[in-house]
């Protein structure tokens, strides 16, 4: 189960690029999102599969940001449709050159103990990420920041290199902050009773089960938040959520299964969706003593077969061929795709690693995850298309996520499924980039890593959507990880539930969204 | 006294050494993606992972011989804490499904004794075999569809403390005590049945009818009484299973009960709430051993004079 704690955080990120034209994410289907003007009142209850270990703004931004947003909203938000920024808790985010940042605090914000909402509050919760003790997983893209306050409602950030993509990190990662005051009287118990200036306040929390909010009255947005009260329940299987949004025991669900969104669909609930990038797919080690020959490499990729694994376990999700969809602004077939499934190139690839190494079988380990059933049968479907190759075993070593992390983080794995998951494209800079801090695959393409610098340091639409062709074909022929299907977020309610867009992590920005009785 | 004791001590040795068996280290399930060695390390020193073995269970055992069961690796919260929340669900879900299964189960295992083969008994056996071959999460999802989906009169998922709202508090624990019982039910009668067939035949049992006693009466004070013996063993030792054991009914119906709480810590590494719930759990059912073994001689006269 504590894969749910760390697949869902790997949701970690926004829609597909602010910059992507033609890739407007958070489509309603048979809804009207925000039609008629909302009422107040009422109760939300929202489900998702998972809940964090904390509710510490410092790792629950990344690992459980819906638990979150209520209590201490964002600094910004992104807006899908338009693919802009918004103000959020901060009234503005700006920059001239990518480097030095001005972050304005709105005057007069305050948090639910009465402390001030100011630039020292901001500071305070920031250095907090930074400190290693607090064990944040922010604290990688907080290293490559410096901060300072220049007046009560303004902070100033500078990046060693241009990135003007910094602002995604104050929707989601560094974006939420906690009460100073609260953070040091509790101590590591603030996580557990956690005070921010958010929409709602948290109540109570049942571990496991349900944490409940309330609407904090003090809250800076006019009539904001509408509901009275919300719920966040965790229930791990997606059935079961179903169930209960059709029995009426909650009214917002998430899954990530295609087959699910067409099934409440046809049976009347608003379904909305979000296309992801990435997923959870198969990675190689390119750093190890036997998958560092690029031959043994792409005779792997050959014998992957997507379509397969969608018809058996993922009906009705469209099959990966490269890392970007195929009708992405992103994605340029002449630089390079997964390679295709071919069992008889793969057989001569492997022959000749064979003949090189002067061996005559070898024997992979495949690091899968434990007591996740529709991964576990991926895992064997995948075993049973890698044998096809002649001469090649692969032994399946399934553990729990926390040690399948560890095998990846320490880089002593050889094949493992891994997920990697974002709303938006600026995270797999971390994921391919030699010096990313989530590559644990050892990849080292120089084309990949000017491209994905380009992707940071230009403003200009075009030259950033460019650069991105280049990162996915490239990333896409070497395939360091290779996904078999595109995910898509959803989030299903019934139709007098409006008021949902969907935002950063598939979910909504909880404040928006009303009860129409 | 002493030998409880000794078991007890025994079972915290034995969970303590299993724990250190199992593969991955709670390190990893407390650092965030992408750590430093410097910041498991740290971590290591935080939680006393550092230390040995034979320290760090020492350590453990005099707090809880002081009642300090230690804090959470995952949550921070004392353990006592997470536990005092969860034990009540789980103490009511197995004590209730105990009395409806008893319920139901001791009138229909009598009557299908007394009347073998008569419609009881054949009803009983066609139930109790069906319900067998039903395991827990079948029965409860079925459950969950037909009331909860379909005719949408009882809720399917959560708690509602009592003292919030008594109605909601028992609404919401029917269809999970009826999911817990069933199961239990069958035992339960099964043995009974069996019991009494064999307690029917004796020659007291003959007597009492020989001397026009109503049917109730000898069911019931001679017959039954003399049957109960498998019966109040095997509670004792169910009573102890449900209380640690309903992960499965507890993740259906979305329950906050001690199963669950202690598979997310086996996973999650949270070895120091792992070994306050093992070690609680058995007391438990040591306590429920030592009770059943006290409840003979009010049974059985027969044994009240083979101790005496």
């Amino acid at each position: 189960m504590r894969m749910r704690c760390r697949l869902r955080p790997l949701v970690a990120g926004l829609v597909t690029a602010a910059l992507v034209a033609g890739c407007s994410g958070g489509t309603a289907t048979g809804s009207e999102g925000g039609s008629g003007s909302p009422k107040r009142g009422g109760q939300l209850i929202l489900a998702t599969n998972t809940e964090p270990a904390t509710l510490d703004p410092a790792t629950c931004a990344t690992y459980g940001w819906e638990r979150c947003e209520p209590i201490f909203g964002t600094l910004l938000r992104y807006d899908q449709d338009m693919a802009v920024f918004e103000p959020g808790m901060a009234e503005s985010f700006e920059s001239a050159d990518g480097k030095t940042w001005t972050l304005k605090l709105r005057s007069g914000l305050k948090f639910t103990d009465g402390t001030p909402f100011d630039a020292a509050a901001v500071v305070f919760n920031w250095d907090r990420i930074k400190d290693p003790k607090t064990l944040s997983p922010a604290a990688s893209i907080a290293k490559k920041m410096t901060w300072s306050v220049v007046d009560p409602l303004t902070v100033k950030v500078t990046v060693a290199q241009t990135n003007y993509q910094l602002p995604w990190a104050l929707v989601l990662s560094l974006s939420m902050i906690g009460s100073p005051a609260a953070i040091q009287k509790a101590g590591p118990d603030f996580g557990n009773a956690p005070v921010g200036a958010g929409p709602f306040v948290f109540k109570d929390w049942t571990r496991n089960t349900q944490i409940t909010y309330e609407r904090n009255n003090g809250y800076w947005e006019e009539g904001k938040p509408y509901a009275d009260r919300l719920v966040t329940k965790t229930i791990l299987q997606d059935d079961q959520r179903l169930n209960a949004l059709r029995a009426g025991e909650i009214n917002v669900d998430w899954s990530l299964l295609t087959k699910d969104a067409k099934k409440m669909a046809a049976e009347g609930f608003n379904v909305y969706k979000e296309p992801l990038v990435g997923g959870t797919g198969l990675r190689i080690n390119f750093k190890d003593a036997d998958l560092k020959d690029p031959d043994l490499r792409q005779a792997i990729l050959k014998a992957v077969d997507s379509e397969q694994i969608n018809a058996a376990v993922y009906p009705g999700d469209r099959a990966a061929d490269a890392f970007f969809p195929p009708d992405h602004a992103y994605r340029d077939d002449t630089v390079g795709t997964y390679p295709k499934k071919d069992l008889e190139g793969a057989q001569k690839l492997f022959d000749s690693y064979l003949a090189k190494t002067g061996k005559s079988s070898l024997s992979l380990t495949f690091g899968s995850y434990a007591g996740v059933p529709l991964l576990e049968q991926v895992a064997q479907l995948l075993q049973s298309q890698l044998q096809k190759i002649k001469g090649l075993t692969i032994d399946i070593k399934a553990t729990d996520s926390p040690t399948l992390q560890k095998s990846l983080s320490s880089g002593t794995f050889q094949l493992a499924m891994s997920g990697v998951l974002s709303q938006q494209a600026d995270y797999i800079y971390d994921v391919f980039h030699s010096d990313g801090t989530l590559n644990y695959s050892g990849y080292a393409n120089p084309k990949v890593d000017k491209a994905l610098e380009i992707t940071r340091s230009a403003k200009d639409e075009k030259t950033v959507a460019d650069a991105y062709q280049v990162v996915n074909g490239e990333i896409s022929k070497d395939a360091p990880m290779r996904f078999w299907r595109y995910q898509t977020g959803h989030l299903y309610t019934p139709k007098y539930v409006k008021g949902v867009k969907m935002s950063a992590l598939s979910a909504t920005f909880i404040e928006g969204v009303w009860i129409d009785n | 006294m002493a030998r409880f004791l000794l078991l007890l001590l025994l079972v915290s040795i034995a969970v303590f050494m299993l724990l250190e068996l199992i593969p991955g280290d709670p390190v990893d399930a407390l650092v965030p993606e992408g750590a430093t060695p410097e910041m498991r390390e740290q971590v290591r020193e935080l939680y006393g992972l550092n230390d040995p073995l034979l320290q760090r269970y020492a350590s453990w055992l005099g707090g809880v011989l002081q009642g300090d069961f230690g804090r959470s690796f995952q949550t921070r919260l004392p353990v006592a804490e997470a536990i005092a929340e969860r034990a009540p669900v789980s103490l009511e879900l197995a004590v209730l499904a105990m009395v409806v299964a008893l319920a139901i189960s001791v009138p229909v295992g009598v009557w299908s004794a007394y009347r073998p083969g008569g419609w009881v008994d054949r009803v009983a056996t066609l139930v109790t075999s069906a319900t067998l071959a039903t395991p827990s999460f079948v029965l409860g999802i079925l459950l969950v569809y037909v009331f909860g989906v379909q005719l949408k009169v009882l809720p399917i998922l959560g708690w509602v403390p009592f003292s919030q709202d008594p109605v909601q508090h028992f609404s919401h624990l029917v269809l999970p005590v009826l999911t817990l019982a069933a199961g239990e039910c069958v035992l339960f009668t099964r043995l009974l049945r069996g019991d009494m067939l064999a307690t029917l035949q004796q020659d007291h049992v003959l007597s009492a009818r020989a001397r026009g006693l109503p049917t109730w009466r000898i069911l019931a004070r001679h017959a039954l009484r003399q049957s109960s013996f498998s019966l109040v063993t095997v509670s004792g030792v169910v009573i102890g299973r449900l209380i640690g054991g309903t992960v499965i009914v507890e993740s259906i119906f979305s329950l906050p009960g001690m199963g669950s709480l202690v598979v997310n810590a086996i996973i999650s590494r949270d070895f120091i709430v792992v070994q306050s719930v093992v070690l609680l759990t058995a007391l438990i059912y040591l306590l429920m051993n030592t009770l059943v073994d006290l409840t003979y001689p009010l049974l059985d006269p027969r044994v009240r004079k083979a101790t005496s």
